[in-house]
């Protein structure tokens, strides 16, 4: 059985980040209805890709560290990596009309969307978000 | 197996390596597909040589009329590398195959990131450029959700499965 909370320290590699989305993944579908599961997943994914990417530009030597757990009612999760960091408020609206083509953008609205809590931390660096079980979302 | 009410589809993968479906239909003048025939097995770009470099399929295409249906090999699409490598298939089919009718049957599809939105928005630009058509189709709800989070179901047409989404062309 899924360690229901653990810890992970990867390098800004995109293979590694699918390992730990395995790992949360398995942890969470243990608990939570498909379409739950189905979210955090989704923020998660988009978190870990926007720390490599954009956080950490790609560079593998610069690290990407989380935690999460799974409690009886949510689960939590962060992620922090070695950027510059960045201020969330600057992140123009995708679903704006004169964003709506632009390819790239859409990761923070999901991750909004689909998490209970989503808040930033030491610049943005650290993304801290849950989702409760059964929720509205 | 009933018979397909549409025109015979030839399924093919794409050979990334010539831009050409490895198994475009070749019929003698005047002859035309008969309906019902099975389909052709499919033939993937990895066994077709074996010098060439192995290169995993990641779409299969078929033409329906003059409409090239798309289908996802696989069931997450998130992978950067498979990401940029599935835009470059895509994109291939307008700018090399200058195909003007595209549909993406996401059937195959449980999971997709952001980063794929933004192929499907490139492929949906490219297709406009060249007065062509460009339709979803067969999207779970969870993405289908996703699209109207983004907005994206404004963006783009999106028609609940194959048979709707190949009368919309």
């Amino acid at each position: 059985m899924s360690d229901p909370a653990g810890e992970f320290d990867i390098p800004s590699d995109l293979d590694e980040a699918r390992r730990v989305q395995a790992t949360i993944e398995a942890v969470v579908k243990t608990a939570f209805e498909e379409h739950e599961a189905f979210a955090v997943k989704m923020a998660v994914e988009e978190a870990l890709v926007n720390a490599i990417k954009h956080g950490n530009q790609m560079e593998y030597e610069k690290r990407v560290r989380g935690t999460y757990a799974l409690g009886a009612e949510r689960f939590d999760v962060r992620i922090t990596d070695e950027g510059p960091g960045f201020n969330p408020d600057d992140v123009p609206d995708p679903t704006a009309p004169e964003n709506l083509e632009r390819p790239c953008g859409r990761g923070l609205l999901l991750i909004r969307y689909y998490m209970t809590s989503v808040s930033f931390q030491d610049n943005g660096r650290t993304i801290v978000m849950h989702k409760l079980r059964n929720g509205s979302k | 197996m009933p018979c397909p009410q549409f025109a015979q589809k030839q399924r093919g993968a794409l050979d990334t390596e010539s831009g050409k479906l490895d198994n475009q239909p070749q019929y003698p003048s005047g002859e035309q597909p008969t309906l019902c025939r099975p389909r052709r097995p499919f033939l993937s770009s990895e066994t077709r040589g074996m010098s060439q470099q192995p290169r995993r399929r990641r779409l299969e295409v078929e033409d329906s009329g003059d409409v090239a249906v798309v289908q996802f090999v696989d069931k997450k699409i998130l992978d950067e590398q498979n990401i940029q490598m599935i835009g470059d298939d895509l994109f291939r089919l307008v700018d090399e195959l200058g195909r003007r009718k595209i549909l993406l049957n996401f059937g195959n599809v449980e999971f997709l990131s952001s980063a794929a939105l933004g192929k499907l928005i490139t492929m949906n630009r490219k297709v406009q450029a060249v007065r062509g058509k460009l339709v979803l189709c067969n999207i779970s709800r969870e993405i289908r959700e996703v699209f109207e989070i983004t907005k994206l179901d404004k963006l783009f047409t999106i028609l609940p499965d194959e048979q709707a989404a190949l009368q919309s062309f």
